[in-house]
This record gives structure tokens, sequence and C-alpha cells, in this order.
């Protein structure tokens, strides 16, 4: 027996079954109205059925008594979450005691299966009252039964042990049922009491007419809304690197939502997939409704989304009373431990050195919540192979959403925080770049001030920082003090940021004779931002800090590479020369002034115009020697800009980004969008032409992004239900250092023949220097990856992955080497005559995710691999080279509705893959490698807990 | 059966027990071979939530964690467990190429052996508030295995020798266990509170051997030997608090004990014998730990400790200057579910310092299950675990004036480690 089809409207409208197993009544039914459906065979006990289409339905309920609720979400193909809400309580008698409004649930990824049900209590007083439920999939089926409810029974889910041994059945079974209780879960009805070990149907018999089964006292509503979500928290919690600050916010909010009445474009505009024509389309919405009443509404909103409204919901809410505010303090606690380099896509790719050997990475995290609008938080952090344990530390305290009179100042935070603006060009304090970060999509940047407990250091801001309004003008102010990791130069004056990790001690640094020192100078900053909004979401704003130094900075390359290889320069270094120079030599006197500042400021704009949201960003950075706007008196500035255009339709969206960055352009909190960080490609690449190999951090950890200019455009296409081109990418660009041409494409595509059948590809070429006939470093290589997943009962998943690519460059004869047999030759004579000319690699995987139960997942990976490999493991991404086998578990554990626990363990058994004279390791100067046996097994674990309060 | 008849009974299977169980020990890692790794198998179901039980009940083993979690008025319990071990040591040196530019890490050599176990323990309740354990356990590993071949590196040599032939076996083993024969009593003062005593009679022999094998010069040879028969006595106090029926805190504490040693020094041709006399004063042992038991289906039980031992307290009478040894924390977690059909899933990490050298640390990975099977249950555990170091060489390449060498090298080590076991319930 099958529901009608013709009932189903579209692609996610889901069907609802809501059961009500227990009971409201005392000797009165309750009376639902509506129409009545045939239910699915598997519950062919139930009684009652009913169907709502865009109407909620309406139950008279007659008191007093506990009406217990379960409701089940049936989904169709395509969705994977349904929300659920009682949008009127006709009468206000009626008490809720721990339904979540606007919850979700998730269901079975099979049509026509039920979800996991969410289960409210309703209080009903004497007398007949009614209740009004609707839920979004726009059809629903209501069950109901009419189990009894005396109060003069004994309540087994409050009754202690003693009243419970009284009963007339053993001491075991009355031990079992306290434990049961204690230790499983409530007893929804009397009937779950045949879960109770030793239970059997005549003791059920003997027990049902002398006991009751009331609701428990309600979980605490932030709890309830963190557990019906701790998939998506889950994820959340996983969040690293450039993406940390926001994470945290979207837990907070997710543990204490926002009213969505109160929120503005900013607000909007912050959640991930939300974007300026979607936040536009809900203030006007919310402007003809006066306010939002319900979920329902919101998504009604003309324009909207349905991804936009997707990651709204499970933040806002649509009454300021829904807001939690019980006097105490709630928050997260989290532990990480993890002994392999973490990174969290492939955006943010960064190396390991031979210095992350030894202490694992270790984080410990603490959010607080001091009522609805104070926030605090505290952070150690230790990279891996750092020696003390809270080798980064971070605090902050302050408050959100305070008016005094027309002022409301949404943020203000003492301690560490962070900062962006605009599209990052000129502030966005991270330690960590994220390439292609375009600010759509999944790739917010957190825009305003925020508390930072991100495990950055070398860029983080501490101090005092403001985000407020009056009306139309939006404003920001921070300013920060702090010491600055840095290359210095004999002189003692600065050459550039280093971003170190792990941190060396200093007496590593000084025993090295290098230029690298901790804390080598002080940056003292002021800085802000001003916008006047022009319409509900278009505005113009200025941006600008100024940062004060103890000394100047001369980017010296003498500092940089050894004399002997000076000569190696060529114009794609010119970034090294180009780097901030506040250092004035008279050329008549000899005379040295250092200036020591920096400053860089710069204007932004965003409109819409329909579908379409346009922005932009200009940033300059003064030349020291001159004033502060260039052209009126002498100076050399540099500049940078930034345009987007963004339009979007329901199942296509068109993202076009146009930027272009001065080499000089050296500021080293810009985080604008880049394929490259500023020193990738240069000389610093090769640790052995540096006067320290350490330099070559600058290559590896430098967050600022690369000179280019170039055009990139992205699209998302829902072609059919079954067909999605998951992204589109086009990017060509020029490195501006050499002029070198660059480009990047890529495709994206899902195909779903059936919906537990998901195929996938991705496909990307890239290269460099094609254009460039006389560049003999012109490189192009091309990766496909095809991904079978078949999605199997209660959300386990089976997927098989293969991956291919290939790197191709010209064949260099000089890099190869052909030793004669008995004789090592000499170079040249041994040469061989051809070179490679290319670096193929193939991998193959299969992975396993297994649900033991709702709160428990089992990941089992094995993946065989034959070159350089990128991929997720979890949440985590990882990249090996070789040749391999590769094998990693994952547990997955909520402990309990507070808790959460994961543990991974890896095993990367490396294939001997070259012939290395282990005999004679260690010479730095051996000849003819011929060993046979050079294993590289590696066992890495990860773990991470998350407790909740 | 009643009490007093359980009681006998579970103390005669104890000691039949006792003298079945192999007093063979776990290899631990070079850095251990003194004084002992602590990274000791109990049982299955121990081993897979990482060695945590000084907040829950460990039925006979509680006299290791917390006597005064021996559970009182339960009916008594016999636990046996087994396990073998995978220990897999790899030590490497960089290797750079003709430009100088490191290239990887080699290894230079590489050790696997496998190792067995065995330990048993029972648990009973005297009175209603009272109860008795009894455990014979591993306290502290000595073992350790390495061998290395040296090969003729020289292409023109002598033809008797050619190239690669073997020139050199080098051989060091250290063997045995303190084992440690545990017998405590539980109090129950309330229903939230308990306390509990132990006995801890310790004992083992210590085994060395350090040989090498010359081939071409077999004159040369050598093997050096030792055996070191020790015993001593210690005692361990504990309590457990039952906060309430959530959450239960438990804490013990064993002063520091001596362990007498006669050490026996020999040569393979029994040339020269030896014979000394040695007090090693063991440091304290400081354990804290929770268990908190959420409501959740499936029944959980969450386990987190931490165990610190304050090294730097040793004395050695054999050694009188200072060891430079560091005081150590050892963190455990585990997780242990189990479901309606009362099959569990457990699994934990553990995170332990080294004495021997504060920037070395073990991280260990355990998961298990088990099976109801008669009275009792089956219990299977594995766990992995990796350490990485930085040692000096053990022999040496020095007398080779053809190898290169850095003065020390990187030590890899893993283990992987199965166990089994079954628990009777009378």
């Amino acid at each position: 027996m099958s529901i009608n089809k013709s009932l189903i409207p579209s692609l996610i409208v889901a069907l609802l079954l809501i059961s009500l197993v227990g009971s409201a009544v005392a000797d009165t039914p309750c009376q639902p109205t509506g129409e009545i459906l045939p239910l699915a065979d598997e519950y062919s006990n139930a009684v009652l059925y009913i169907r709502v289409t865009d109407k909620p339905v309406t139950y008279e309920l007659y008191g007093p008594g506990v009406l217990k609720v379960e409701a089940r979400a049936h989904l169709t193909d395509g969705a994977l979450k349904s929300d659920l809400s009682i949008i009127g309580l006709a009468d206000d008698k009626i008490r809720t005691l721990d339904f979540v409004p606007g919850n979700s649930v998730y269901a079975d990824e099979r049509s026509g299966r039920p979800s996991a049900p969410i289960s409210f209590t309703l209080e009903v007083p004497a007398g007949r009252h009614e209740i009004t439920i609707s839920a979004l999939p726009e059809i629903m089926v209501l069950l109901s039964s009419d189990v009894q409810y005396s109060s003069d029974k004994l309540d087994l889910n409050r009754a202690s042990y003693e009243a419970v041994s009284a009963l007339p059945i053993s001491q075991e079974l009355a031990t079992a049922i306290v434990d049961f209780r204690t230790y499983v879960k409530y007893f929804q009805n009397v009937y779950e009491l045949m879960e109770v070990p030793g239970m059997t149907n005549d003791d059920l018999a003997v027990l049902k007419p002398l006991v009751s089964t009331l609701p428990p006292d309600a979980l605490d509503a932030s709890i309830a809304r963190l557990s019906a979500s701790y998939r998506q928290v889950q994820r959340y919690m996983s969040q690293e690197g450039a993406s940390e600050g926001l994470a945290d916010e979207y837990l907070d909010m997710m543990r204490n939502p926002k009213n969505i009445n109160n929120l503005d474009f900013f607000d909007l505009i912050s959640f991930q997939n939300v974007s300026a024509v979607d936040a536009r389309n809900i203030l006007n919405a919310r402007k003809r409704l006066g306010q939002f009443d319900s979920a329902r509404q919101l998504r009604r909103s003309d324009g909207l989304r349905y991804w936009a409204y997707r990651n709204i919901r499970d933040f806002v809410t649509y009454d300021d009373a829904e807001q939690q505010d019980d006097g105490q303090i709630h928050g997260n606690y989290e532990v990480r431990y993890y002994d392999s380099p973490y990174m969290s896509d492939d955006d943010e790719i960064s190396s390991q050195t031979q210095l992350t050997a030894g202490n694992p990475h270790m984080v410990h995290k603490l959010n607080l919540e001091m009522g609805p609008n104070v926030r605090g938080g505290l952070l150690s952090y230790r990279a891996m192979g750092e020696k003390s344990w809270n080798e980064t530390q971070k605090a902050y305290y302050g408050f959100n959403d305070q008016k005094i009179g027309p002022l409301n100042i949404k943020r203000l935070y003492m301690g560490n925080f962070r900062v962006a603006f605009g599209q990052g060009l000129i502030m966005d304090n991270t330690d960590y770049i994220h390439f292609r970060k375009t600010g759509f999509g999944w790739n917010k940047r957190p825009n305003g001030v925020r508390g930072d407990l991100s495990r950055s250091h070398q860029y983080a801001l501490n101090g005092v920082a403001v985000e407020a309004n009056i009306g139309r003008i939006h404003a920001t102010l921070f300013s920060s003090a702090n010491d600055r990791d840095a290359i210095m130069n004999p002189d003692g004056t600065i050459n550039r940021y280093l971003m170190m990790e792990p941190r060396p001690e200093q007496e590593v640094l000084d025993a090295r004779m290098t230029g690298a020192t901790r804390d080598a100078f002080r940056e003292d900053m002021v800085g802000g931002n001003f916008k006047i909004m022009l319409g509900d979401a278009s505005y113009i704003g200025l941006t600008g800090y100024e940062s004060k130094y103890n000394r100047g900075f001369d980017p010296r390359v003498q500092t940089l590479i050894m004399s002997d290889n000076m000569d190696l320069l060529q114009a794609r270094d010119s970034e090294l020369w180009a780097g901030y120079n506040s250092v004035e030599v008279d050329p008549e006197t000899g005379d040295v002034t250092e200036h020591k500042f920096r400053r860089v400021y710069g204007a932004e704009f965003q409109a819409t115009i329909n579908n379409v949201a346009f922005a932009g960003e200009y940033a300059q950075l003064q030349d020291p020697k001159g004033s502060a706007f260039g052209g009126i008196n002498k100076g050399d500035h540099h500049d940078a800009y930034l345009l987007n255009a963004f339009a979007q339709w329901d199942n296509l969206h068109l993202l076009a980004i146009y930027r272009d960055y001065d080499v000089g352009f050296d500021n080293p909190y810009n985080r604008a969008f880049s394929n490259d960080s500023r020193y990738e490609q240069t000389l610093l690449t090769a640790p052995y032409r540096l006067n320290d190999d350490l330099y070559s951090w600058l290559a590896l950890n430098d967050p600022t992004p690369k000179a280019e200019k170039g055009i990139f455009l992205e699209a998302r296409y829902r072609v059919t239900r079954q067909f999605i081109l998951n992204g589109i990418q086009f990017d060509q660009w020029k490195r501006k250092s050499d002029g070198t041409d660059m480009r990047r494409y890529t495709i994206k595509a899902e195909y779903q023949p059936k919906f537990n059948i998901r195929l996938r590809t991705r496909h990307r070429y890239s290269s460099r220097s094609m254009m460039t006939a006389t560049d003999v470093r012109w490189f192009s290589s091309w990766e496909s990856r095809w991904e079978l997943i078949t999605l199997l009962s209660n959300y386990n998943r089976l997927k098989f992955m293969y991956s291919t690519s290939n790197v191709m460059f010209p064949p260099r004869p000089r890099l190869s080497y052909t030793p004669y047999p008995g004789d090592p030759g000499v170079w040249g004579d041994s040469s061989s005559a051809v070179g490679t000319a290319g670096i193929p690699s193939h991998a193959f995987q299969v992975l396993y995710e297994h649900n033991l139960t709702d709160g428990i997942k089992l990941m089992a990976s094995s993946q065989l691999y034959n070159g350089f490999l990128w991929n997720f493991e979890g949440n985590e991404f990882v990249m090996v080279d070789g040749k391999g086998f590769r094998n990693w578990l994952k547990i997955i554990s909520r402990v309990s509705p507070r808790m959460l626990m994961q543990v991974k363990v890896t095993r990367d058994h490396n294939m001997p893959s070259t012939y290395i004279d282990a005999r004679e390791f260690g010479d730095e100067y051996g000849d003819s490698p011929e060993s046979t046996y050079a294993p590289r097994d590696f066992t890495t674990f990860r773990v991470q807990m998350d407790y909740t309060f | 059966m009643n009490k007093t008849k359980t009681f006998y009974t579970g103390g005669l299977i104890a000691l039949a027990a006792l003298l079945l169980v192999p007093q063979v020990s776990f290899c631990g890692s070079n850095l251990n071979t003194v004084y002992g790794s602590d990274d000791i198998f109990l049982s299955a179901e121990i081993a897979a939530t990482a060695g945590t039980g000084v907040a829950v009940g460990r039925g006979g083993y509680s006299t290791i964690f917390n006597p005064a979690a021996i559970t009182a008025g339960e009916k008594a319990r016999f636990d046996s467990s087994v396990a073998v071990a995978q220990d897999h040591e790899d030590r490497f040196a960089p290797l750079f190429d003709s430009f100088g530019s490191y290239v990887t890490d080699t290894a230079i050599a590489s050790n696997r052996h496998h190792y067995w176990n065995g330990n048993a323990a029972m648990a009973t309740g005297i009175t209603s508030k009272m109860a008795f354990g009894a455990s014979i356990t591993d306290r502290y590993d000595w073992s350790f295995d390495f061998a290395e071949d040296m090969l003729n590196p020289d292409p023109s040599g002598n033809p008797e020798f050619p190239r690669d032939s073997i020139l050199e076996r080098r051989t060091y083993s250290i063997g045995g266990a303190l084992r440690d024969l545990s017998a405590g009593l539980s109090y129950e003062l309330t229903p939230a509170l308990s306390v509990g005593a132990a006995l801890h009679y310790l004992f083992g022999t210590q085994t060395g051997v350090m040989s090498s094998r010359f081939f071409q010069e077999p004159a040369n040879s050598y093997s050096n030997e030792f055996d070191n028969d020790v015993e001593g006595v210690s005692a361990s106090y504990g309590i457990l608090f039952n906060a309430n029926e959530r959450l239960s805190l438990g804490v013990s504490y064993e002063p520091e004990y001596d362990v007498d040693g006669e050490q026996v020094d020999y040569t393979s041709d029994s040339i020269e014998v030896v014979t000394s006399e040695s007090t090693v004063t063991y440091p304290g042992r400081y354990r804290a730990g929770l268990a908190f038991f959420p409501r959740t289906d499936p029944r959980t039980t969450f386990t987190a400790e931490i165990v610190f031992t304050p090294w730097s307290d040793l004395k050695d009478s054999r050694v009188e200057e200072d060891q430079n040894l560091e005081d150590t924390f050892d963190v455990r977690v585990g997780v242990e579910h189990i479901f309606y059909n009362g099959a569990p899933l457990r699994f934990g990490f553990r995170h332990t310092d080294i004495p021997t050298d504060n920037e070395v640390s073990r991280s260990a990975f355990s998961m298990g299950t088990g099976m109801e099977f008669g009275p009792g249950s089956f219990s299977f555990s594995v766990e992995l675990s990796k350490m990485t170091s930085r040692q000096d060489h053990i022999f040496g390449y020095e007398e080779y004036d053809d190898f290169y060498a850095p003065d020390d090298t990187r030590v890899e080590d893993t283990r992987f480690r199965v166990g089994a076991g079954y628990t009777y319930l009378f």
C-alpha cells in the first residue's frame, strides 16, 4: 500500500508521519480533523492517518493530560531533511515541554522509508483545547491512538529504585528496569518495557495496569537542537584553518539561534550559500510581511533559493521569546589531537617539514555563552613539533547586540579577535591561505568582527574591536598590539614577516645562525571600516589600517639567497625584491631613514540588480617614502583591485571574478582570491639555495596571494533531477611577476540514475607557460577522478573511487642519470640521452561507512596509490605520494547528547620505490644509489572530543 | 553456589592461573629496557578501552587500577586473557642526494618480533559491603630484541667475503617482566563511597644478551649475558566515589617501593661469573579518573583517566649519577557501547610520555568487541600504537671506516597487539 504519487508536488516534498502514541486525555481520544489516508504496511497497526497539504491540521484535545507526539518524515528522492514545526497552539494554556520549534529531521535516504523520529510532549490542562500542527513538506499523515493515562500509577521514569522494587516483579527485573531508564533511555510507553533485559510478556501483563510512563524533564533546548542536527554539528566541529572562526559562530547560532526578524543584511550574507540577492529578497519579504512568523513564511520569500533557505533555517528563530536565556553558562569544550598534518580541504594545502617530527598537534578550546549576548573563549594550541602544549594561547571576552539609543553595538570584543572586510584585499587576519576563496557559497569570509579561537598566531590580533551601526551607517574599529615572527636582516631591519609552523624555540633558531626570529618586532595596529547603506543590499565603504613597528622593513634578497645562487634569480622572483621597503637611503649623503609604519587603505561597494549581485574592492599600499595618496608627492604606491558579479536562478548560478594585484602590493593581511600564494614558484622553494632552509617556509606557509591578473568564472547548474553540474570553473590569469600565462579549468558532475546510486566525476586541467615558447619550465597537468557511491539502508554508504592524473613537462636530460656498471661516472658522462617528461599517477579506493546506531558510525577505507593523490578522509584532506597501500578506520561515537568522540587511525604502507645505498646513509655526497629496502610505514592517529554544556 | 564456596572456587582458579600463566611479556622499546615499559596488557576488555579502570569496576584487575573498585555484593567472577603482539622497530637515517639535498629517511635496521602474554584475575563479594580481588599480571616489561647484520660494502675485497657478504651479526636482547601478584579488599563505606587497598608481590627475572659474531675473524666474537632475579612488595590504596547515577570518580595511590635484585653476569663461555646485588626504588603512581554513564541507547560507558608517575624519584643502587628521568603523564580515554543483544563495541585512545626522553611519547588506538558465551563472555581487542624517538645507536659503527653514520637515529616503534579473554561469572 502506498501513498498516491500524484499528491507529491515537487522533488523535495515529503511525507510526514506523526504518531500520537501517548495520551493527552483522560478517557477521551484525540479528535483530529483532515483527510484520512492509509499508511505504509509496516505501520499498519496505526489507527488514523491524516494528510496535510498546505493547510495545517487542527486537533481538539480534552485535558487534563499529557500528549506525547512522535513525528517521522517520509522524504522523496533528493531530500535529506525536512522541517517540522508547531505553528500555533490555539490555547496558550497548552505547554510544550520539550519541543524545539523549527526542528529538522533526517530521513532515511530512500523514498518511502521513514526518518528517525522527533518526539515532543504537550501538557494539556483540563477542558477543551486546540493544537495546530504543520510541516514544511506539504503532506503529512497523522496517526493517533488513545492509550490512557492515570496519575495514580507508578511513573517508571521517575520512580525510585525502592518503589520499582516494590512492584510484583523480581529484584533482578526491578534493577534491570531502573538500569535501563538510567543508562539507556526513558520509557516512551509501557510497551518499551519489553526492551528491558529479562522482561517477559507475563511480567508486562502484571506491570501494565500498575505503571505509567510520563515524559521526562525536558532536555536543555540548546542541547536538543544540537542533538537533532548532530551530523551538521559534527561537520562544523571538524572545520579548521581559514573557516574556523565562522564554524564557531555557526555552532553558537545553532545552540542559540537568532531571531531572523532582527538580522540585517550583513548578518544574512554571513550564512553559507546566502547571496546578496537572497539577503535582499529576505529583507523585502520581511518588509512586506511585517515580520516572519514561521519557517514556512521564510521559505516562501520571493526569489529565495532553496539552498539559501536550507543554510539559514537551522540558525534562526521567529520570535524573541524562543531565544534561550536560562541564566546559566553554556558552551562547548573541545580537544583535538593528531600526529599528522591536517588540512580541511584542497584549498588549504600546506607542507610538512622535518621540524614537524616530535610532539603531536594538540588543541584545547573552550567556548562560553554567558547569557544570550555575552561571549568568551579560551584556546591553547601546540602545532606538530612544537614543545609547549600552550605555544599558542588565545582568549577573548565580549558581547553582542547591545542598543544604546540609536547606536546598535553588534559586537564588541576584547582579547583576540578576527576581523575581515570586503573581498579580503585589505584585511582578513588568518594565518591560513584558502586558495580560490570566492566569498560565495561555502567559502564565506567572516566579515566584521568575531572572537578568535582559531589556531592562528602570526596574524592574530589582540586588543579591542567593535562593530556597530547607527541606521544606515555601519562602522568597525579595532586596535591591536602584537609581536610578530620575521626574518631579520643583519643590520637589525626587518626583511619580511615569516609564518612559522611549527615555531621553533628561539635557542633552535639561534643555533642555526639564522635571521628567522620569534617575536622579532612589535606591531601596533589601528584600523577600521565604514559603510553607508544605499539600499537594502547596496552600500559603499572605506577600509584602512595602519601598523606601527619598532624597525623599518628592507626586503633585501641577499638575506634570503646564498650569494652563490644570486645569479639564479629570474623575473619570477621579482616578488622577493618587491617586498615592503620602508628604509630610505639618501643617495647623496648615504643617510638611512627607517619609516616604521605601513598603511593600507581602500574602498569597496556592493549592489544588487534583479538577480545579480555586484561587488568590488580597491586597495592601495602607501609608499612609506611618500604621502598618503600617490601622485601628489613622491612615492611609488602599489594597488590591487577585485570585481565580482554573481547571478542566480533556482537551478543555476554564475560567478565572475576579475582581479589585478600589483607585485608590490605587499599587504600581510591580504587574503583575497588567488590561485597561488605569494612566494610559490620562486627560488624560495629550493631550500638548498637559501641562507637558511627555514626561509623556504615563505614559499610554503605565507598566506598572502600571489600577484595575479585574470578572470575566474564559475557555474553550478542542476540540469535535471538526476544530473547536476556541481562546479564548472574556468580560470585564466597572468602571473604578474614575469607575465607567465596560467590556466586552470575544472568540471565536476554528478549523475543519479537511481536515488541510491550516485556517479561523480571531477576533471581538472591546469598549465603554466604553455603560451611562452621560450620557457623551459612550462608544465601542464590533468587529473580525473571517478566515484561510484551506493547509498545503503540506514545511511550506510559504499564508495569506490578511481583517480588518475599526469603532470607533463619538457624532458630535461641533465636531471636524469644512468650510471655505468662498476663506474659511478662523472656528471655529464653518464647523463641519459632522454629525460622524464611526465609523472603519471593512479589510485583506487574503497570506502565503507556503517551506522551501527544513530550515534555510532564506523568508517573504513583501503586505497592503493601510485603517484600523487589527494583525498578526503572523513572531514580531513590528505595528500600522499609514492607507491603505497593506505588503510584507515574511524569511529564516530555520540557518547551522549552532549558529547561526541571521534577516533581515527591510519596505516600507510609506502612501498619501497627508490634504490638507496643504505650503507652510506647520511653521506651527503654518496653516489650510486643502489639499496633495495627503504620502508616507509606510517601510523597516524587523530582524536577529537567535544562536550557541550 | 553460596558465597564461601564461590570464594574458594575463585581462589583455586586464580592459584591455578598463577601457576599456568606464562611469564612472558611484551617487547617494549629500547627506551624501556632498564626499568620496563608500563604499556602492558591486562585483559581484552581493558585493553580495548585504552587501559582505563580507576573509576569503573574491572573485577580482580581492579587491584591494579583502584582496589576500591572491586565491586562488593556481586557474584564472583574470574577473568583470564591472552594476547599476541607484533613489535616492529625501524631505525632510520637521512639520505641525501648528489646535490646534497635531503631525499628521504632510509631504514638502516628493521626488526620485527612477536610476543605473547597471559594474565588472570578473580573477584568476589565477601559480604554485602566487602569484596576481595586477586590478579596475576605484568607490572613492567623489560623485553626488547634487536639484531642487525653488517654487510661488506667493498666490491673489490677478499673473494672469500665478496661484496654484501655478512661481516658481523649483532644481537641485543633483553627479556622478562616484573610480574605482579596482587590481592586486594574493598569496603563500601556508603552507597556512594568505597575505599580499598591491595598488596602486590612483585617478582621476575630480567635476562639480557649482547652478542656479536664476526664472520671474518670468529675469534673476536663475544656474547655477554646476565640474569637478574628481582622481587619486592608494594601496596596501593584507592577511593571510588559515585557522585550520582551518571558519574563515578576514582583515585588511587601507590607509594614508591623497592625491588631488590640479584644479578649474575657471565660471558657465553662462562669464564667469568660476577654476582651483584641491587635495589631499585620504583616511583609511586597516582591515578585519577572518571566514568560517565550517559543515558543513551545503546548503553554507554565513557572512561577517562590520568596516571602520573614521578619517575624523577627513581633510585637505583647501581647508578650513582642522576639519570635525568622525566615525570610522566599517561592520558587514557575509552568508550564502551553495549548493544541490545549484549554485544559490546569498545574503543579508546591512550597517550603516554616516556620517562627517558621528554620529547617522546607513545600513542595508541584500541578497539574491541565480545560475545556472550555460556555463563560468561568472550572479549577481543586490537591495539595499534606508535612511538617516534631519536636514539643513540645500540652498537655503533665506528669500527667500519667505510660506513658513514650520523650520531643518532630516528626510531619508529610500532606495536600491533591482539588480545582475547574470557570472563566467567559464578
